[in-house]
């Protein structure tokens, strides 16, 4: 489309690069019938090229965003649906990510927002606090006190009882059993170790059974996504130069293959750090580095030569294909032909690509949208009547969780399970009850 | 070796028996505020045995708890008697890294950790209304009673909050309880200069209007930042008296301009507690200093750390400036010396909060004492343990 910039407005990096996404729009609209809040709302500004409309608007005037352009920016889930259908190639990800700072560094929210917001950043990505936030003499009264009232949908998202600290997600070296093939940095993640230890347990397990010596580097922590999108730049920052940082000492000193990563949602945000820091002189060569490395487990798991004991039974499973994952790192077949070739038998979901509503924090900044999502995606999935269903991402798992009483795990569960690992707790807990 | 006694008999004869070789005692609950203070060292002498709550008279407003009670119980069976410490102690955990909700009574007490409701409240201190310990010569002592008004014998209680267990290992602790606020409302003055927000803090705190808490968030300063400077101040009571009182407190901040706005209960009460647990500068990397300065010297001091090109990379101000949180970028000294001459100038401590045990074994982690100061404290630690075996070092390296 076109745009009128001002050549001061262009000598920002960051406007420039958003200008030159914008021009690539031929404002067709093919988005707006794979997004999802239009889906919902059947609003235009709640459609891709309705945001871009206005996200053009705003930075070609150089305004300060208003409550309407937040209220809509807010509503998207960053699920880039869009940007599997964009037949032009619109990189709306990072188009969104840089209005979504604008309107954090213009817009005044109103200060309960605020405060929200801050305390959200500041919980989900520090294991310790979210911990505290989720327990306590009751789960709401230790939630409560922590968070405002909104996010309350945490507690019911919330699973009964917490796990205790996995000793898995302390920084070690887990060696490779037989011929080591590779060395790999795992990425642990910061809600995972408090919501569900046994995605790391079991990738740690799965990947040295199939050789792969896997370290949990000192330092390393939250991917800074969650941060991202809730438009905090200078913090998710902070966070992915850690980890930068600290797999660049663990490349130096014992060497990398891959970093791995078994939360799509981070996958994708650590995949773009190069991008992120492609404008710093000191980090911009690293994060590239680091970028290029990252991998989701899925792929790493492929190129291991994945082998099924036949050690679990064949159970009907509905795979969610995470949008970080198949928009976010257009990765879809890796984990359908693994659980096939574990012996399962999978079935495709209808609307497949369309979001549950997890996104992040978004369940708990939108919960009427994402409700009716996770109702609308568990209409689909109970409509296969299948015995599991399996995931590539935390949030999606405890979002669909939530209202379902089928079995949800992570797909390295049932990998680790197919290849002489236990039988993932959530099957045999499903099974008892 | 490790001790763990079941209980107090036990407890004297392991302390008597250390006494009597002078082998140092370390002593532990959950071990959450290991963190704290010097490394101390000797063998791990763990109460955990001792703990459960003995005694809990809602109507008389007193509680009796074993030294390894974990406050999360404790606060969770007073909010059932809508009732709670009014001192609003910290959680020190998430601040150490040791995870949150851990934290003892019997470490309470030993830290003497008090939030932002000490201002209105006291401190964990002045909430003790007595003990039962063990001290360092091996004796079972009792001291004070249930209530506040006993005048039997010396007011140990003062004397043993805070002690970092140098003068006895507590076993059991009473402690004065209180209702709870029906309404809490936070009132956030957004948008002034940091000088003026902290001046309005004081302009409450003489004004009669029962501020609870009285707290400036500088914008951009810490990781949870409000976009503004954010001074909040917290109203407590019955609604009507609530409501009246934000009134009266909207015409007094006048004069400030800047924006105003209310947090209702949840928002209020997540704020508090992100203070009160010292939030914004626990997720940076870093030493982290508890500064207590005169409440007019709180922004002097962060003045003077900012000209003197420290690496300061957050800090916030409590009890109306009178208490900042700082965190600096790490150092091996952990910037003791500059830090503490700034804070002398003013006239105040600083106490050295996070850090590496390497770096507070090496830098005075409490404010130095002057010479007759020390003395006293010396022949006090002396007359409870004449053989320093109890947390030897933790407080200071000659004792």
């Amino acid at each position: 489309m076109e745009t009128h910039f001002s050549l001061a407005a262009l000598a920002d990096p960051d406007v420039a690069q958003s200008e030159k996404i914008l021009r690539a729009c031929v404002h067709c609209g093919f988005c707006t019938a794979t997004c999802p809040t239009f889906l919902l709302t059947g609003d235009e500004l709640d459609s891709p090229r309705g945001r871009i409309y206005l996200i053009k608007d705003m930075l070609e005037n150089e305004r300060p965003a208003d409550a309407r352009i937040a209220r809509h920016l807010d509503r998207c889930l960053s699920c880039l649906s869009c940007m599997t259908t964009c037949p032009s190639s619109v990189h709306y990800m990072h188009l969104v990510d840089h209005a979504r700072a604008h309107v954090e560094k213009s817009f005044a929210r109103p200060l309960g927002d605020r405060l929200m917001r801050g305390l959200l950043a500041l919980v989900l990505a520090r294991p310790a606090l979210f911990r505290l936030s989720l327990r306590g003499a009751g789960l709401a009264r230790g939630l409560s006190g922590l968070l405002p009232g909104r996010l309350r949908g945490l507690v019911a998202m919330a699973p009964r009882t917490l796990p205790e600290p996995s000793t898995v997600d302390r920084p070690q070296v887990f060696p490779a059993q037989g011929a080591r093939k590779m060395r790999v940095a795992l990425l642990n993640g910061c809600a995972q170790t408090v919501l569900d230890t046994r995605i790391n347990e079991a990738t740690v397990r799965l990947l040295t059974r199939l050789g792969a010596e896997v370290v949990v580097a000192q330092g390393a922590g939250c991917c800074g996504a969650l941060a991202h999108h809730l438009g905090k730049a200078s913090q998710s920052h902070a966070f992915a130069r850690k980890n930068i940082e600290a797999w660049t000492r663990e490349i130096e000193a014992g060497g990398l293959d891959h970093i791995v990563i078994n939360t799509s949602g981070c996958g994708t945000s650590v995949k773009d750090y190069g991008f992120m820091f492609r404008g710093d002189a000191q980090l911009a060569e690293k994060a590239a580095r680091i970028s290029a490395m990252a991998r989701d487990v899925s792929e790493i798991v492929a190129a291991l030569d994945f082998r099924s004991t036949g050690n679990a039974a064949p159970l009907r499973i509905a795979y969610h294909s995470a949008c970080s994952l198949q928009h976010g790192q257009k990765i879809t077949q890796e984990p359908l032909s693994l659980l096939k070739a574990a012996g399962f038998e999978t079935l495709s979901v209808p609307e497949g690509h369309i979001c549950c509503g997890s996104a992040g924090s978004y369940n708990l900044l939108q919960p009427e949208i994402a409700t009716q999502l996770r109702d609308r995606k568990l209409a689909n999935i109970e409509s296969l009547a299948p015995q599991v269903i399996a995931a590539g991402n935390l949030g999606c798992m405890v979002q669909i969780g939530s209202g379902t009483g089928i079995p949800v795990v992570h797909t390295v569960e049932l990998l680790d399970w197919a290849s002489g690992g236990p039988k993932p707790e959530a099957l045999t807990a499903a099974a008892g009850a | 070796m490790a001790f763990a006694p079941a209980d107090e008999q036990e407890l004297s004869q392991v302390v008597a028996a250390a006494a009597a070789e002078a082998r140092p005692l370390r002593i532990t609950g959950s071990g959450s505020k290991a963190g704290i203070g010097r490394p101390s060292i000797g063998e791990e002498l763990s109460l955990r045995a001792l703990s459960g709550v003995v005694l809990y008279e809602p109507e008389e407003l007193v509680l009796i708890a074993g030294a390894a009670t974990p406050i999360a119980g404790i606060e969770a069976l007073l909010a059932s008697h809508n009732q709670h410490l009014a001192f609003e102690p910290m959680d020190c955990g998430p601040l150490l890294g040791a995870g949150a909700g851990q934290g003892t009574v019997g470490g309470l007490v030993a830290v003497n950790a008090s939030g932002p409701r000490r201002i209105k409240a006291g401190a964990a201190r002045d909430h003790v209304l007595g003990f039962r310990c063990v001290t360092g010569r091996g004796e079972i002592v009792k001291s004070g009673g249930r209530v506040m008004k006993n005048v039997t014998g010396y007011d140990l209680s003062k004397l043993v909050a805070g002690s970092f267990g140098t003068l006895a290992a507590l076993t059991q602790i009473t402690l004065k309880t209180l209702p709870a606020p029906e309404t809490s409302q936070t009132l956030v003055l957004l948008g002034t200069e940091e000088q003026a927000g902290l001046l309005a803090l004081r302009k409450v705190s003489g004004a009669p209007l029962e501020a609870s808490a009285l707290a400036l968030l500088p914008k951009g300063a810490a990781p949870l930042d409000l976009g503004e400077n954010a001074a909040a101040i917290r109203l407590e009571g019955p609604e009507i008296s609530v409501a009246q009182r934000l009134e009266d407190l909207r015409g007094l901040l006048k004069p400030f301009g800047g924006g105003v706005e209310i947090l209702g209960g949840e928002s209020s009460a997540s704020l508090w507690r992100a203070l009160r647990d010292a939030e914004p500068v626990a997720s940076l990397d870093g030493h982290i200093w508890r500064v207590s300065v005169a409440p007019s010297d709180g922004f002097a001091l962060v003045s003077a750390l900012k000209e003197s090109a420290l690496p300061l990379l957050g800090y916030f101000y409590d009890w109306a400036g009178g208490l900042v949180w700082l965190c600096m970028a790490d150092a091996e000294d952990a910037h003791a010396k500059p830090l503490r001459a700034a804070v002398d100038r003013l006239g105040g401590h600083a106490t050295l909060i996070r850090a590496s045990a390497t770096t507070r074994a090496a830098v005075d982690v409490f404010h130095p004492q002057p010479p007759a100061l020390a003395a006293l404290s010396r022949r006090v630690k002396e007359s409870f343990d004449p053989a320093h075996i109890l947390e030897r070092g933790r407080l200071r390296a000659e004792f």
